[in-house]
C-alpha cells in the first residue's frame, strides 16, 4: 500500500535525461534479451523494448531515482507484453495448472528426473541445447527462469515484477525447473548419455 | 503409527527442496545455509539435486543471454525521446 502511495517526483529535463541515460539504458540488452525470448521475433522485441522505454520516460515521475531500475523496467516490459502482444499473437496465454499443489506434490517427479539427467551431461552442452529447452517451455514458466536464472532477480523482485505472491514464484520456479529438466534429459538421451 | 510415517517423510522431503531451492538461488540465511549442508552430508539425494539444480543454472547463465540489442535500437529509443519532449 504504502508503496503505490509512493512520493511523485517531479524531474526537470535534465534530471530526466540522467536518469534515462544513466539508470535506464544500460538495461537494454537484459531487456532485448527478455523480448526476444518472449515474443521469439526480432522486430517484435525491439518494438516491446522501444514502447518499455518510451514509457519509462512518460512516467519516470514516478520512479524513484537510485532505486532498483531494472526490476522496474522489466515490469513495464512485461506488462506491455501481456497487455499487446500476448493478445495479437496466436499462442495459447494460459497454462493450466495449479501452482502450489504441484509444488508439493512433485517429489516423485523430481526423483525420476535427478537420477536420469546428469551434471557432466548438463555441462556438456553448450551449444543451444540449453536455449532451445527454455524456449520451447510456456511464456509464464519461461520468464522466471529467465528472470531468476539469467537476470539475477531476487524471489521478492520477482513477484513484484511479475504481480504474484513470493510463493507462486517459488512453485512456478520449481514447476518451471522440473519441466526444464524434462527437456533437457531427452537432449542428454541423445548426446547419449 | 504406520500412517504417521509417510507424511513425517512428505513434510522433510518439501523443507529439504524448498532449502535446496533458496541455496541454488543465493537467498538462504546463513542458518538455512549451514542447515543445508550439514543434511547434504548424510543425504545422498539433496546432494545431487543440488550438484544438478546448480549446474543447470550455470549452463543457463552461461548460453542463454546471447540476444544483445541491435544497435539500431539504441538509435531508434534516443530519436522517439527527442520527439516525445
Ligand atoms: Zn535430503
Amino acid at each position: 500500500m504504502t508503496e503505490a502511495a509512493e512520493v511523485r517526483k517531479n524531474y526537470n529535463d535534465v534530471e530526466k535525461q540522467r536518469i534515462f541515460d544513466g539508470e535506464f539504458m544500460p538495461h537494454v540488452d537484459s531487456m532485448y534479451n527478455f523480448a526476444y525470448r518472449l515474443t521469439f521475433d526480432e522486430d517484435d522485441a525491439k518494438d516491446l523494448v522501444q514502447d518499455t522505454y518510451m514509457k519509462a520516460f512518460r512516467f519516470i515521475n514516478s520512479f524513484q531515482e537510485g532505486t532498483n531500475a531494472k526490476a522496474w523496467l522489466f515490469r513495464i516490459l512485461k506488462n506491455s507484453f501481456i497487455n499487446e502482444y500476448r493478445k495479437k499473437s496466436k499462442q495459447p496465454t494460459k497454462v493450466d495448472y495449479q501452482e502450489v499443489e504441484t509444488f508439493y506434490n512433485s517429489d516423485d517427479v523430481d526423483e525420476k528426473i535427478t537420477t536420469d539427467l546428469r551434471v557432466d551431461a548438463v555441462q556438456d552442452m553448450i551449444g543451444d541445447e540449453v536455449s532451445n529447452a527454455l524456449n520451447s517451455l510456456a511464456v509464464d514458466f519461461r520468464t522466471v527462469i529467465i528472470l531468476c536464472d539469467l537476470e539475477g532477480f531476487t524471489y521478492e523482485e520477482m513477484a513484484k515484477i511479475l504481480d504474484i505472491p513470493i510463493g507462486t514464484v517459488r512453485s512456478r520456479l520449481h514447476r518451471a525447473r522440473n519441466l526444464l529438466k524434462d527437456k533437457l534429459k531427452s537432449y542428454a538421451q541423445s548426446m547419449g548419455y | 503409527m504406520p500412517r504417521m510415517q509417510p507424511e513425517e517423510k512428505k513434510l522433510e522431503v518439501e523443507e529439504c527442496q524448498q532449502l535446496l531451492q533458496l541455496i541454488v538461488d543465493g537467498q538462504a540465511t546463513p542458518e538455512q545455509t549451514i542447515a543445508f549442508q550439514e543434511h547434504i552430508c548424510s543425504c545422498k539425494k539433496c546432494d545431487e539435486k543440488f550438484k544438478l539444480d546448480s549446474a543447470i543454472k550455470e549452463a543457463i547463465k552461461k548460453t542463454c543471454g546471447c540476444h544483445q540489442a541491435p544497435q539500431e535500437l539504441v538509435s531508434t529509443i534516443q530519436g522517439a525521446l527527442q520527439n516525445l519532449r
